[in-house]
């Protein structure tokens, strides 16, 4: 009999230029805050899942859930599993622990999702973002990441006249919102003038179009609903947890402006939920690109098809729109330490619920979370309710 | 019409569908039978973009051109466009295929 699962405590490193502090620090650091902000002491934890993409490429370290796990002192009975697909490691992981919890088999899961990027060179960081193209073939072209959210967003404007401008204010609104974000890499003023000047990446994507490599870590304790009061007053629901698979490239995919792998997810997140698209009250999605913002929030069922750019122009997407997206400052200028940013953007949503976000979004109710791996490979769409 | 030279793909033995290389089974019938095939070597730019920041492997070819490009028989393939031609690149743009290469995949010319 699958139990209801609860978020019952939330914890964070800051995203950014983290000197000094490693992949397993940085992990340990959120961990703990998350314990604390539980009540719960890391001997009663029965599992940890880490989500994390390139523990081994950048950091050079292997096995880090265990590795985490044991310097956690977590008990010897305690499983430790990384999960990973690429930027949406962190959204599975959080599922990965829904389920153990929902099936019984655990009381108490640590979720914990990490990167350690800064210290490595920018063409270092492109080349192993790149591996989770299929290396057989897209990978081998030289086409980056930026390179392919570019290829949908030039086509996207050539079917439904998006914009640069429209891609330049997805980026101003982040940047805005994280100026009150304390867990955000970037807390300054940015121009429009400034984004749109900025240093061509692969057009018509420039720099600030493109999320920041980042440092972070995330982590949140999970227990059964009806458990979840003896930990905390305020708890926050888990009603939808999805996970789906797309195609394995960009030109696999059948039609490169949609997602096939969010609609998916968000089919599946919505119908557990017995909830639509209108009912969710804030969203935290995955602009690892401002083009991807405006790709998900049609893929997620808030704007139709080609309208995401417009919806932006018309600020409906703002803290006081009709649906507030990235409140936090997203990807985009949160930061994005690829394996932690599922698990942030929990930590995020978990907090507008509680009521307690700098950019709270009023009498927020119902919150959706999405990651996406790759172009499309693997989607995860979370669903959150105030207890 | 500019003689061009065949794309090599695959086809499944079983159903026939086509693919772009390699694919272990037909995804779409599970077919486990995969011969080699060609299709015409014309195409016409679905998307395209100029990289300018690489991966570190190919940060000494930038800027250069990386192309989605529409084939016959309803395939698409990520591909890129030998330099020479790359500012004429546009959606919808005709390309004719140039070579496959073992390392860096399938390159494009623009028909002039």
């Amino acid at each position: 009999m699958a139990r209801s699962v609860s978020v019952i405590g939330i914890g964070t490193t800051a995203f950014g230029v983290l000197e000094g502090k490693g992949l397993k620090a940085l992990a340990i650091d959120a961990c703990n805050d998350a314990l604390k902000d539980a009540n719960v002491d890391r001997s009663a934890i029965d599992a940890l899942y880490v989500g994390n993409f390139l523990s081994g490429v950048l950091a050079g370290q292997e096995a880090i859930a265990p590795q985490i796990g044991y310097q956690l002192g977590l008990r010897k009975e305690t499983p430790c599993t990384k999960v990973e697909g690429a930027c949406c490691s962190g959204g599975i992981a959080l599922r990965h622990g829904y389920i153990l919890v929902s099936s019984g088999l655990a009381e108490l899961v640590l979720v914990v999702g990490v990167e350690k990027m800064t210290h490595a060179s920018t063409e270092k960081n492109t080349e192993g973002l790149a591996m989770a193209m299929d290396h057989e073939t897209e990978l081998k072209t030289g086409v980056s990441f930026a390179g392919l959210f570019a290829l949908v967003a030039k086509r996207h404007m050539y079917e439904f006249k998006t914009t640069p401008e429209h891609l330049a204010l997805v980026s101003h609104k982040n940047h805005e919102n994280s100026i009150n974000n304390p867990r955000a890499r970037f807390r300054n003023k940015v121009s429009l003038e400034k984004i749109r000047d900025s240093k061509m990446v692969a057009d018509p994507l420039r720099l600030y179009d493109c999320c920041p490599i980042s440092d972070g870590a995330a982590a949140v304790v999970l227990c059964a609903t009806e458990n979840a009061r003896t930990f905390t007053e305020t708890p926050v629901d888990i009603v939808g947890v999805a996970q789906s698979t797309g195609y394995n490239s960009l030109y696999r995919t059948p039609n490169p402006l949609t997602f096939d792998a969010t609609v998916i997810a968000a089919k599946k997140a919505f119908h557990m939920a017995g909830l639509q698209p209108d009912d969710v009250d804030v969203v935290e999605l995955h602009d690892c690109f401002s083009m991807a913002e405006i790709v998900d929030s049609e893929d997620l069922g808030f704007f139709p098809k080609g309208r995401g750019g417009f919806a932006v122009a018309d600020g409906l997407t703002r803290l006081d729109g009709k649906i507030p997206i990235n409140p936090s400052g997203g990807l985009l200028s949160k930061g994005h330490p690829v394996g932690a940013t599922g698990v942030g953007q929990v930590y995020e949503v978990v907090r507008q619920l509680r009521g307690t976000h700098e950019n709270q979004v009023r009498n927020a109710e119902v919150a959706l979370t999405h990651n996406i791996g790759g172009t499309g490979q693997v989607a995860t769409v979370n669903i959150f309710r105030r207890h | 019409m500019v003689t061009a030279t065949p794309i090599p793909v695959i086809r499944c033995r079983a159903c026939g569908r086509l693919g772009i290389p390699p694919q272990y089974m037909c995804d779409a019938c599970g077919g486990c039978e995969i011969d080699p095939a060609e299709i015409p070597g014309h195409g016409r730019v679905y998307s395209h973009t100029t990289i300018r920041v690489a991966p570190d492997a190919f940060a000494g070819q930038i800027p250069y051109t990386v192309v989605l490009v529409d084939l016959e028989s309803n395939l698409r393939i990520t591909a890129r466009v030998t330099p020479g031609s790359e500012d004429l690149v546009d959606v919808g743009r005709e390309l004719i295929f140039d070579r496959l290469d073992a390392d860096t995949g399938y390159w494009f010319r623009v028909v002039p």
